[in-house]
């Protein structure tokens, strides 16, 4: 009910623009404008030159986001320690004043993290480009920030989830509270934060791609440069190139967290390794890490390197008084009430692309799930023929591949697709972030249908589709819930963002502001994306919190 | 042996591997020489290939007129260029008419015009339409801007970069010089990416119904395009385009390049081929106060797409 409300209201908040479907005559039109743009896909720009191009993009984006990523968890650790309610503020009888020091060091250090996180990563990138300029080295450093800010997060979160009860004899020996955390917190953490930490380099590698928009480099700047001149056949080349990164990340990424995610009681659990065996493995892949990072450092020397001799020029007081006055807002109530009707577009735009997003991806669920179309026999008792087993293998993967394609291909290059259908305006950014929320949501949701014990399934004694729904769904729908709550933070940033170009509200006043030189002002907006980011983050603590009181 | 839990040795090895990768970008070295270089950089008001390509020829050019080194850097938006004068990132730069006046203010008067092209002290501003939604009778030429008013409901309009004198400030002027408020009275008011360029492709594919952009870019597209976006107003003439110079290069340098500048000779094949890049017959001396009409205009517009 209360979803229904929301989804009325986004409706009518936003000024949607569906005149492409409207009428045939205008449907006719997109049809037209979109077939030029299809058949230039038929035959993307293979030439050599193009061919080169788009494969140093690629490394750069590559490398880029690797980096960004190693750099950000680096940043990110020592304050996710201070974050961590189980680390600072210890248990047991403590003098006032030092649990004082402890509350306050872990509020400065969620602030901290707050920040990095709440000032999307474009933005990041439009402060940095004034030091670093056009670079991929801004990209770089846009894309360690705003990772730190959500690994010090999760990362804070999950250490703070492990269940007390498993270090408590740390604690009791005597164990200072770095011990307990090195020796107790972390490694229990390590199989969750390790698969975190696997999702969140698959999606630097995506992001990384859109911060080329705003000066990052690497595939996103050449999409916009040659969407810009409508160069269908070199964007049909990019876009291609974009899914063939994204999509190897995607898989490899998969391959890996399967074998850290699943439960040793499921039936589908890998069999477990020798010890001796399992740190060899341990030392290959360290190994493997740092010969990718090494390699990502040498591809990107260059831009290093000019960016270490800039630095030297720098007019340093200039870059200082310019950043800072972009955190000190205009006090002018007009300019706040900008704000608060602003802030509304990326909330409405948030609510439409998740559940959207979340409607499709529900139902691409069942014919992708590996447990009803492959491992269906385990607990239904039925038998399959091989032809049956042959098209429900053919659904499963085709189901995935279609979820694999909407997650590959970013926000801002659907958003380049479906403007030529819509033509520019909010309409084609809702649909472009729905789009790419469904393919993301469908692999969490596949995934939690594939984690429920075969056993609780053959309980509800049915065929598949009764045993979906009364087996699975009601087992999941938590999880898809806290999910989808997820990506509707994810999304409400991605509006802000795309706000930018053609959306409106609160990213494209910010960038006005910005433009023009109205720093109190463009601050005043940018605050407005902060508050609104960890409003959002504390509804989705205090939601999870009744959820488990229930 | 210390045995450290495993994930814990995985995540300080990685965080130590990562250690040299944040040395070389942060930590400026101080000792650094001053490199002779003179860096500079152009606002991207069109299609962000070509200001690159034309940027490369000018800057072997001067190189060789000047025997110092000059650099391209590209720049992502017009408020960057400005900024990275006025932080010491660029030395001299190509940019509009009211980013000449931005970057005089925020370099604190260290920043002067040093030379303009012929054409920019008749500037102006072409309105386009989209060639179907003229034959379905949503828009016509006019020759007072005036005349939209009543139709402007139903019209999806487009501007240049929010920064652009002849894609945004002047014909924003102009529109309400002539009664209509952009922002209330249009269906849509966008401001399109990719420069001028990208308001005649977004006009001529027709995901706009009109839009207002430089003249010259629209002199110099290809027939078909005009065709698909022809024209329905032009605007009265003003001053644009500059490149201008931060004092720190120093007295005898900015002379030099003025210099080089104004003597770009159409009759040289090479200096010809630079001309023809920048649309210039011909590059002329200029001075800051040449441009105090566009800093008012900047400063009195209403400003509804602030607040």
């Amino acid at each position: 009910m209360l979803l229904l409300a929301l989804v009325a209201l986004s409706i009518w908040v936003l000024p949607l623009d569906l005149t492409a479907v409207a009428s045939w005559p205008d449907f006719q039109a997109a049809c037209t404008r979109l077939w030029g743009f299809a058949s230039a896909f038929a035959m993307p720009d293979l030439s050599q030159p193009m061919l080169v191009r788009c494969a140093s993009l690629a490394m750069e984006t590559v490398a880029v986001a690797l980096l960004g990523v190693a750099i950000g968890l680096t940043l990110a650790y020592p304050l996710a320690i201070a974050a961590c309610r189980a680390v600072v503020v210890a248990a047991g009888p403590t003098p006032l004043v030092r649990r004082w020091l402890a509350r306050l060091l872990l509020e400065i250090a969620r602030i901290v993290l707050d920040v990095m996180r709440g000032v999307p990563d474009f933005v990041w990138a439009v402060l940095l480009a004034n030091v670093t300029g056009v670079s991929p080295v801004t990209g770089l450093l846009a894309i360690a920030i705003s990772v730190a800010g959500i690994f010090g997060k999760v990362l804070s979160e999950q250490w703070d989830n492990v269940d007390g009860t498993r270090y408590v004899a740390l604690r009791s020996s005597g164990a200072s509270r770095l011990q307990v955390f090195f020796y107790g917190l972390q490694p229990l953490g390590a199989r969750t934060t390790l698969s975190f930490v696997l999702m969140r380099t698959e999606c630097a590698i995506r992001n990384a791609s859109v911060i080329g928009v705003v000066g990052g480099g690497g595939l996103g700047a050449g999409l916009w440069i040659e969407y810009n001149d409508l160069n269908w056949r070199g964007v049909a080349t990019i876009l291609l190139t974009l899914l063939l990164v994204t999509a190897s990340a995607d898989l490899l990424a998969n391959f890996v967290r399967r074998r850290l995610r699943i439960d040793a009681n499921h039936p589908r659990a890998p069999i477990a390794v020798p010890k001796r065996l399992a740190s060899r493995r341990r030392v290959q892949v360290l190994a493997g890490v740092a010969m990718v990072l090494l390699g990502c450092v040498w591809w990107l020397w260059g831009p290093l390197q000019i960016a270490r001799q800039e630095l030297g020029r720098i007019d340093w007081p200039y870059v200082e008084q310019y950043t800072f006055g972009l955190f000190w807002p205009s006090w002018s109530v007009a300019t706040w009430s900008a704000v608060l009707r602003e802030s509304v577009v990326p909330l409405a735009i948030g609510v439409l692309a998740t559940l959207g997003g979340g409607l499709l991806a529900a139902m691409l669920v069942y014919p992708a799930s590996l447990a009803m179309q492959l491992d269906s026999a385990r607990f239904t008792g039925e038998r399959v023929t091989p032809v049956v087993r042959v098209v429900r293998l053919v659904s499963l993967v085709l189901a995935r591949a279609i979820a694999l394609v909407m997650r590959g291909i970013p926000e801002v290059a659907w958003l380049v697709m479906l403007a030529v259908f819509f033509r520019s305006g909010v309409t084609p950014c809702v649909l472009a972030i729905a789009l790419h929320t469904a393919g993301v949501l469908h692999r969490v949701f596949t995934e939690a249908v594939d984690d429920v014990p075969y056993g609780q399934l053959e309980r509800v004694r049915g065929s598949r589709p009764v045993v979906f729904w009364y087996g699975a769904l009601p087992r999941i729908w938590a999880n898809w819930r806290t999910y989808g709550f997820f990506q509707f933070e994810v999304n409400m940033r991605i509006g802000i963002a795309l706000g930018m170009v053609g959306a409106g509200g609160l990213g494209l006043f910010f960038k006005n502001n910005l433009e023009w030189r109205q720093h109190a002002d463009a601050a005043a907006f940018l605050w407005g994306m902060i508050v609104l980011t960890v409003l959002v983050d504390r509804l989705s603590r205090w939601l999870q919190l009744t959820r488990n009181r229930c | 042996m210390i045995s450290f839990p495993n994930t814990m040795r995985s995540a300080l090895v990685v965080g130590l591997l990562s250690l040299p990768c944040v040395l070389p970008s942060c930590g400026g070295d101080s000792t650094t020489e001053q490199a002779p270089v003179l860096r500079f950089s152009g606002i991207p008001d069109r299609n962000k290939g070509a200001v690159a390509k034309n940027s490369a020829k000018l800057a072997s050019w001067l190189s060789e007129k000047l025997g110092v080194e000059v650099r391209y850097q590209a720049s992502n938006s017009y408020t960057a260029s400005v900024n990275a004068l006025a932080a010491n990132k660029i030395d001299f730069a190509w940019l509009g008419g009211k980013t000449t006046c931005d970057a005089i203010d925020a370099s604190a008067g260290k920043v002067h015009v040093l030379a303009t092209r012929d054409i920019d002290l008749q500037f102006k501003t072409y309105f386009v339409g989209n060639h179907a939604a003229i034959a379905a009778g949503k828009l016509a030429a006019v020759a007072d801007l005036g005349e939209w008013r009543d139709a402007a409901s139903k019209l999806k309009f487009t501007f240049g970069d929010v920064n652009s004198t002849s894609g945004h400030l002047m014909p924003r002027h102009f529109l309400v010089v002539a009664g209509i408020d952009p922002d209330k009275d249009f269906a849509s008011v966008g401001y399109s990416e990719g420069g001028h360029s990208g308001t005649l492709n977004a006009v001529a594919a027709g995901s706009v119904d009109c839009g207002a952009l430089n003249y010259e870019v629209y002199e110099n597209a290809s027939a078909e395009l005009k065709e698909k976006a022809p024209l329905l107003h032009t605007t009265a003439e003003y001053v644009d385009y500059s490149w201008v110079v931060h004092d720190r290069v120093g007295v005898d340098l900015i002379g030099r390049l003025r210099a080089a500048l104004l003597g770009l000779d159409d009759s040289d094949p090479e200096e010809s081929a630079i001309l023809k890049a920048w649309s210039a017959g011909k590059f002329l001396s200029a001075t800051d106060a040449q441009w105090d009409s566009i800093r008012e205009v900047r400063d009195s517009l209403p400003k509804g797409f602030l607040k």
